[in-house]
């Protein structure tokens, strides 16, 4: 009678070890995935829209939402909008300068906004086979009373009045000489590597020389006329 | 009497096996960490013997030190490098601070939108405008003779430059199901309130004809198996034409015959063993010190709490070892399979304003997104972004925008303190 235990008990284990899962038979394949359901719902573009002209009420509002106290923004400078860097919301420009008490907050290697002299921002020499990058340039400081050029990219619809609206650039010699926004021929802004219609250009006059400032994707870069 | 005790004895033991087996089976099939480390150290001589692997089976005859040699071979005109090309060798581009890794090498690629705004690829002549590389947004800088060098024609107004990316782990990368990266696609509206949604696409796997999966190497997500990878790279960036890509860039100065890219003594040809080198790596690791420090569990903590993680996820989980992928050529290993990976990216296309208005392999709304990039492996890299033009860890953060702008609103909101405890944290990666 044991015996039959013994054999049944063989037979059990027996039919547990062939059930076992044998992970080297275990396939399976990645399940296709309908174009359909990958599809993204993509928002439609934003476009600035009509909006009023900016006051000097608005351009102060915004200064101080980006900057706080760390310019002197009680008499607004010359100041332009336009989408400077490309992406259909409005941006605003201003001559601005910068609060002589704050300038360590100003250039605080943390601070929320990116401090540039546009006037070193490289450009790629057109037409030349192999480009050996220039060597990093020395980080752009604020120095006391400088004029500068504050620029608030736009968020949304809204542009640079929407409170969310906090991405900002200094620009050193930023210049009340003159500045506008302006459609520049077309070869210049191709030798600038700007898509004309795709984004603008700020024309700026610096120390008597006229030029235009322009978005480069990564950094705004000076060019001469 | 005697036999029932002994029946009670015997079913208790095949209870208690079939617990053990069951318990067994379970942890056997819990998802285990991938393992991780600079292992493939760049020597002059014998390289590849001082690595070790992450445990990948390889092809018969084959070793992991002879797949790394491949990847650090230098190529020459003889064997089939250009006629227009960026580098000698994989290396050139992929070893810091091992072989596989990342490197300050930037590629160009450039084109100009038509009247309707959707991108075109360029078509550039060379060798005096008797010849055209047509439709090709890559410009290589390099070439085997002068008359076969490209220039970028100055219709061409969308320009950029591309960092070289790391591969370290991508045997990883390439083992997360599909399905994975469109379920963290699927969740992020609702994680960032509808303001993000990361674009997941499906491209084309070279070795299996027909067959699309999806995409997640390259800087527009534009393969999505590092055969593909291997061959794009070799003819792309070495000129070195394969079997999957076995055309030429241009005749121009060419003396080689296409294929290029040989079969050698164990059936392999070249980016066979590129493609299991990558396989083969361990995920970047990270400095644990540091992360460890206070400030390190701080910025860690941080990083989440403003919602980075969003994006740059911190951990997934590989498919399970057998998973067949990459359109049935590929099946996951167990040194692959059921792996946790820490790569800090979703692997989806997303604009985050930074946008290099290239379109690739995707839809012709993904001109303006970029692949999230990978933060592991992080602090050997200093030169930041798609295009290496961000030079601080606070400058790459404050590029982002578009998507990425409530996340950015948020770091902007956190004392120094915590700015910096966030940056020590990216700096342990």
């Amino acid at each position: 009678m044991t015996q039959i235990f013994r054999v049944g008990i063989c037979c059990t284990l027996l039919s547990l070890a062939a059930c076992a899962p044998d992970k080297s038979t275990e396939r399976s394949v990645e399940a296709p995935i309908q174009p359909s359901a990958a599809a993204t719902e993509v928002a439609p573009p934003q476009s600035p829209g009509p909006v009023p002209p900016p006051t000097a009420a608005d351009v102060r509002g915004a200064l101080q939402r980006v900057f706080g106290d760390d310019l002197t923004n009680k008499q607004i400078g010359t100041f332009v909008t336009g989408d400077f860097d490309g992406d259909r919301s409005q941006d605003l420009a201003v001559v601005v300068r910068p609060n002589a008490a704050r300038l360590r907050d100003i250039n605080d290697p943390l601070a929320n906004w990116i401090v540039e002299d546009p006037s070193r921002a490289y450009l790629p020499p057109q037409n030349q086979t192999v480009v050996h990058l220039p060597p990093k340039p020395p980080a752009a400081q604020v120095r006391r009373g400088e004029p500068l050029l504050a620029i608030i990219h736009g968020y949304g619809p809204d542009g640079w009045r929407d409170p969310q609206a906090r991405q900002a650039y200094l620009l050193k010699n930023g210049s009340a000489e003159h500045l506008a926004v302006d459609d520049l021929p077309r070869q210049l802004m191709t030798l600038a590597g700007v898509v004309p219609g795709e984004r603008n250009v700020i024309a700026e006059r610096v120390q008597g020389r006229s030029g235009f400032l322009f978005w480069t994707g990564a950094a705004y870069a000076w060019h001469p006329l | 009497m005697r036999n029932l005790r002994v029946l009670a004895m015997y079913l208790c033991a095949v209870a208690l096996i079939a617990m053990v087996g069951a318990v067994s089976t379970v942890f056997s099939s819990s998802p285990t960490e991938a393992p991780s480390g600079f292992m493939t150290p760049t020597l002059n001589e014998n390289p590849g013997s001082q690595s070790t692997s992450n445990g990948f089976p390889e092809p018969t005859g084959d070793t992991f030190a002879r797949d790394q040699t491949s990847f650090e071979e230098q190529d020459g005109v003889d064997n089939g490098l250009g006629p227009v090309f960026n580098a000698q060798s994989c290396l050139s581009c992929h070893q810091n601070p091992v072989t596989g890794g990342i490197s300050q090498v930037t590629e160009l690629r450039v084109g100009h939108n038509d009247n309707n705004g959707r991108f075109v690829n360029p078509s550039i002549a060379i060798n005096d405008g008797q010849n055209v590389i047509p439709n090709r947004s890559l410009v290589n800088d390099r070439a085997i003779c002068p008359e076969a060098q490209e220039r970028t024609p100055g219709t061409e107004t969308i320009r950029t430059f591309r960092t070289s990316l790391n591969t370290l782990g991508d045997g990883f990368v390439e083992a997360i199901d599909s399905n994975t990266l469109l379920q963290i696609s699927q969740n992020q509206p609702r994680q960032s309130g509808g303001r993000i949604a990361g674009e997941f696409i499906q491209v084309p796997v070279l070795e299996a004809p027909g067959q699309i999966r999806g995409g997640r190497f390259g800087w527009k997500n534009q393969m999505s198996s590092l055969l593909s990878f291997s061959s794009d790279a070799y003819i792309n960036e070495q000129g070195i034409s394969n079997r999957l890509n076995p055309t030429d860039t241009t005749t121009v100065c060419k003396t080689t015959s296409d294929p290029e890219d040989e079969t050698d003594d164990l059936g392999m040809q070249d980016i066979d063993h590129f493609a299991t080198f990558m396989r083969g790596t361990m995920a970047p690791p990270i400095d644990a010190a540091l992360q460890n420090s206070q400030d390190g569990q701080a910025g860690k903590q941080i990083f989440s709490a403003i919602g980075c993680n969003i994006c740059h996820v911190t951990a997934i989980t590989t498919a399970p070892p057998g998973t067949v992928i990459n359109g049935g050529a590929f099946t996951v290993p167990d040194a692959l399979g059921n792996k946790i990976i820490h790569p800090y990216s979703d692997f989806l296309l997303h604009n985050v304003g930074t946008g290099d208005g290239i379109v690739q392999n995707g839809p012709a709304d993904t001109a303006n997104k970029m692949r999230t990039a990978p933060l592991w492996g992080m602090r050997t890299r200093d030169r930041l972004m798609h295009d290496g033009e961000s030079l601080t860890r606070n400058e790459a953060i404050l590029r982002h925008s578009g998507e990425a702008n409530f996340v950015i609103n948020n770091y902007r909101s956190l004392s120094n303190t915590q700015k910096n405890q966030l940056i020590t944290f990216l700096n342990s990666l």
